[in-house]
């Protein structure tokens, strides 16, 4: 019964793709009042001393009219923003906008102006339907002087790509540009509309990747709610299931469809479907073959999680599932990745909370504190921390447990003997058993002082004096230049 | 005048050099070696051969004569010669004790004739202080002519032997010049062995490191029942007792000093002896002081200096401040035995066991460095987490050592187990992995006809059809040229 709509869908898309195929019609004039060039100065927070902040770095790019006075533009742009500015094209003046919300996950951000200060209106554009693999379009950058530029990109292929090490794939196109690319969010226009939004693009093959429109409408229509919750997450985690033995001792069905389920998140819906070991057949009705690929309609054969992460959170989702050589029908709610608590967050999201106490600078554990360490961070940084990482960070953390972590010692009198501890996990404070930042903050307010300090691996107690703490600590903060030593989550 | 003085003074250190070195001919010997490593990586093979040489000199203890040298000359050796300068006769030699753990070997000569025109070096009572002068002498760069130089001891300090990579002992450092061939050479103080030559650094210039008297005698110490046990561990991690604080929380008196026991090893020898919150006072009866330091003949050396005087079995005691008493422990020593130390490995045959063409093996230094490059990635980086904090987060608590998935020798079977490569086994068919000989255990025993391995870290399992798995293994085995799917026999050939 589904064979007919599917052929036709096929029918119609290779339809579209033979037109798109045409030489790329041009970009109309309007285009000047829709793109903008985007420049930024951003400072982020370091991850050592948490109460400094780096030196301001410059970043330019592109953001995009999506309403009268909304832009869309990635957020790899505008993260750590300290002033946002916008030029319209053929200017040279530069007029301030302000982040309205912004997703690391998506790399995605929706940026407010006040249209009333520019020279002209801006004149948004509408989100164009899914650009097919086959298809042209038009790029529009700024030259020199801020002339317009266009240029041809040929889409290629869809694909899932993580915008992040830290974030999930998300549905993206390849495309191929005729024109050297000057920077990111840039538009591609497909009849007169946006069809999607460049991430990255690499100068030496002219390859570069862009969300398409349905990505960018569906961020939109979510960042405008009051209560944003951002990407889905289906709490599973699975493998291909080629292996003819491993499908013999799953009791895989016969044939070339189904993966794996290796593990589920703890607070979400899977959890209590799913064991793992089980065999995955089909989601949202189609079916899933060993590599967790299915055909869709649109864009062809593309992994399945592009079905996951076109949901939202709170959506049902109905499976198939075979457990024991058993077939299951059931339905999933889909999660909010925002909502799930993990052990390790990936983020400082701005300025990380952090307590300094006889010189010990304490924090929890995060992905960022752990990429700090420059582009080969999973060698350079402390094998015992980043293995916390890698193994537990995405443990329940219902309470907000994290892994709290003594980041190093301030030297001062106070702490003589210990000023050669860094990146060492704290297990208890005070004698108490500590599962995080919070936790010694409140034994800190508890017991008015921090005498005593134990670190995974090691059993004596690190010991401060009570009654030089608080001089100790004056000392410290002036010596240091540290303008507050506690800094609690927002 | 002056270029005469220069001429006459330079004429006459030659002449002394040379009539010194004419001395030693008969005592110091140039050593060749036919060597062949295993292959960690392909471990029922040897990588190619490898010529290389050394210097060794005669000693003698008691009645008997030996050529010391050190251990990295004649490691993995299949074939040894010795040769004095101007003798056309080599003889053949076989390594009688190797003592990896502090770079240090002798050898025995099987002409009886050789040992007729040799002439022992005596052994030093004690070290020379710095700034007095030494000569060392060797066959560098592989001259046949024997090499004399002068230096002084720059320094006599702790160092890590490069043999091993891992141990770390008391060192000589002289300024002599200290180049390849000079290795087991003898390093003289007033006519008498101060050290043997063992090591440099590439970087820098005139320095050189001679393993010195106390260690030598250790050494000899250990061989004399016939066995060489080597160092023992104490296996105790400190803390400094500088911190007003930390001591006020030990009850420690203000008059005194020591290091507060931070750890114990549960391999070390002090494992129920002593314990986290111990103050360490003295040392058999040697004081500590706060940062671990000790005063011996007013020359500050570390605590573990008397620790490093000691051979496996004696006892260490010590002077203990343990719940606010004075209290005295004797910690008997024990033969090193941890697998989890990653030395590197020599005179090994190194484990393995094949399974449906899956290599199985214990981890060692040499496939960590051999991974060195991949142990940054999310996959391998387990590796070097167990390697640094595997003590002290006790993950060594349910092994005897570490066995991992080295290789898949690739064959429709394995065809999907790449995924687990280096990945270490944790259960086989359901039975926990202790040690390689656990693993060939659990194949005996399939699971419903599958081998189903589990791994440390990895929420996955590896399935292998067991059936089929033991049809495929000779002409599997064949086909790669492995002689046996495994061998779980001794570790020393």
């Amino acid at each position: 019964m589904k064979a007919l709509p599917l052929l036709l869908l096929a029918f119609l898309a290779a339809a579209l793709s033979a037109q798109a195929a045409d030489p790329a019609p041009a970009a109309a004039p309007s285009w000047r009042r829709s793109l903008y060039a985007l420049r930024v100065t951003a400072q982020r927070y370091d991850a050592e001393q948490p109460w400094k902040k780096s030196a301001p770095e410059k970043r330019a790019g592109y953001a995009i009219v999506i309403s009268s006075n909304r832009l869309i533009t990635t957020d790899q742009l505008v993260r750590d923003a300290t002033l946002v500015e916008i030029r319209p094209a053929g200017s040279a003046r530069y007029y301030p906008a302000a982040v309205l919300r912004a997703d690391r996950e998506m790399n995605l951000a929706l940026l407010d102006i006040t249209a009333a200060t520019l020279p002209e209106q801006p004149v948004p554009i509408e989100f164009a339907a899914l650009p097919f693999p086959g298809s042209r379009g038009t790029f529009v950058q700024f030259e020199d002087g801020g002339i317009l530029q266009e240029g041809t990109a040929q889409i290629l292929r869809a694909s899932m790509n993580a915008p992040a090490e830290d974030a999930p794939a998300l549905l993206t196109l390849q495309f191929l540009a005729d024109i050297p690319l000057n920077g990111q969010g840039l538009p591609i226009i497909q009849e007169g509309r946006l069809a999607g939004l460049t991430v990255s693009y690499d100068r030496a093959s002219k390859l570069g990747l862009l969300y398409p429109g349905r990505v960018l409408k569906r961020f939109v229509e979510d960042a405008s709610r009051t209560n944003y919750l951002g990407m889905p997450v289906a709490g599973i985690s699975w493998k291909p299931l080629p292996d003819p033995a491993k499908r013999r001792y799953l009791r895989a069905p016969e044939g070339d469809h189904g993966v794996q389920i290796i593990s589920t998140t703890l607070g979400t819906e899977a959890a209590s479907v799913f064991l793992p070991g089980d065999v995955l057949l089909t989601w949202s009705g189609f079916p899933l073959d060993q590599q967790g690929f299915y055909d869709d309609p649109a864009l062809g054969r593309i992994p399945f999680p592009a079905l996951v992460t076109a949901c939202r959170p709170g959506d049902s989702i109905p499976i198939a599932f075979v457990r024991n050589g058993v077939e299951t029908q059931a339905v999933i709610r889909l999660a909010a990745r925002s909502a799930l608590l993990r052990r390790v967050p990936e983020r400082d999201d701005g300025q990380a909370p952090y307590l300094v106490e006889g010189g010990m600078v304490m924090r929890d554990l995060s992905g960022d504190y752990l990429r700090a360490e420059g582009y080969d961070w999973i060698s350079r940084a402390n094998p015992r921390l980043v293995h916390f990482y890698l193994t537990r960070g995405d443990e329940e953390a219902p309470n907000g447990e994290r892994i709290p972590i003594l980041s190093g010692v301030l030297p001062d009198s106070i702490n003589v003997g210990y000023q050669d501890f860094r990146d060492e996990v704290i297990t208890s404070v005070n004698g108490e058993p500590v599962q995080s930042l919070r936790d010694i903050v409140r034994l800190r307010e508890r017991d008015g002082a921090i005498t005593r300090l134990r670190l995974l691996g090691r059993d004596v107690d690190l010991a401060l004096e009570a009654a030089t703490l608080k001089e100790a600590n004056a000392r410290i903060a002036e010596s240091y230049r540290i303008p507050t030593l506690q800094v609690t989550r927002r | 005048m002056s270029f005469r003085l220069f001429a006459s003074s330079a004429l006459w250190a030659a002449l002394a050099v040379w009539a010194q070195a004419a001395d030693f001919a008969q005592s110091v010997v140039k050593i060749t070696v036919t060597g062949q490593r295993p292959d960690f990586a392909l471990p029922w093979q040897d990588t190619g051969f490898s010529k290389s040489g050394g210097s060794g000199f005669v000693i003698q203890e008691g009645r008997k004569r030996w050529i010391l040298t050190n251990a990295h000359v004649i490691s993995d050796a299949r074939f040894i010669e010795v040769e004095r300068e101007g003798d056309p006769r080599p003889r053949r030699a076989h390594v009688a004790f190797a003592g990896h753990d502090c770079d240090l070997a002798v050898l025995d000569v099987d002409d009886p004739g050789f040992w007729l025109e040799a002439e022992p070096l005596k052994l030093s009572a004690s070290l020379p202080s710095l700034d007095e002068q030494v000569i060392v002498i060797g066959y560098p760069m592989g001259g046949n002519r024997l090499s004399l130089t002068r230096g002084v001891v720059s320094r006599i300090d702790y160092n890590i032997y490069a043999h091993t990579a891992v141990d770390s002992h008391l060192v000589l450092q002289v300024d002599a010049a200290i180049n390849p061939g000079n290795s087991g050479g003898p390093v003289l103080f007033n006519g008498r062995i101060a050290g043997v030559a063992f090591q440099g650094i590439q970087a820098a210039q005139n320095i050189g490191y001679a393993i010195p008297i106390p260690v030598i005698r250790h050494f000899l110490d250990d061989i004399a029942d016939g066995r060489y046990d080597g160092y023992p561990e104490l296996g105790v991690d400190h803390l400094e007792t500088r911190n007003p604080a930390l001591r006020k929380a030990l009850g420690l008196p203000p008059a005194r000093t020591g290091i507060t026991v931070n750890r114990v090893d549960p391999l070390g020898s002090a494992a129920g002896h002593l314990f986290p919150g111990d103050v360490l006072l003295s040392i058999d009866g040697v004081p500590i002081a706060d940062d671990g330091s000790i005063r011996i003949r007013n020359v500050p050396m570390e605590y573990v200096e008397l620790l490093e005087r000691k051979q496996a079995g004696e006892g260490l005691r010590f002077d203990v401040w343990r719940s606010n008493t004075l209290q005295t422990v004797t910690v008997p020593l024990r033969p090193p035995s941890d697998a989890f130390l990653f030395r590197q490995n020599y005179d090994v045959r190194p484990r393995y066991a094949i399974a449906g063409g899956l290599v199985f093996a214990p981890l060692t230094r040499e496939l960590l460095t051999g991974l060195a490059k991949q142990l940054g990635t999310p996959d391998t980086q387990h590796l070097l987490y167990d390697w640094v904090f595997g003590r002290e987060d006790a993950l060594v608590r349910d092994q005897d050592e570490r066995v991992i998935l080295l290789r898949r020798l690739p064959h429709p079977l394995n065809a999907y187990a790449d995924a687990f490569l280096y990945a270490e086994v944790a259960a086989v068919n359901g039975k926990p992995i202790r040690q390689l000989a656990d693993l060939t255990a659990a194949l005996r025993e399939p699971l419903n006809g599958f081998h189903v391995f589990r791994f440390r870290h990895r929420k996955d399992e590896l399935v292998l059809d067991a059936a089929e798995a033991a049809l495929t293994e000779p002409a599997l085995l064949a086909a790669y040229g492995v002689p046996a799917a495994a061998y779980t026999g001794p570790v020393k050939p």
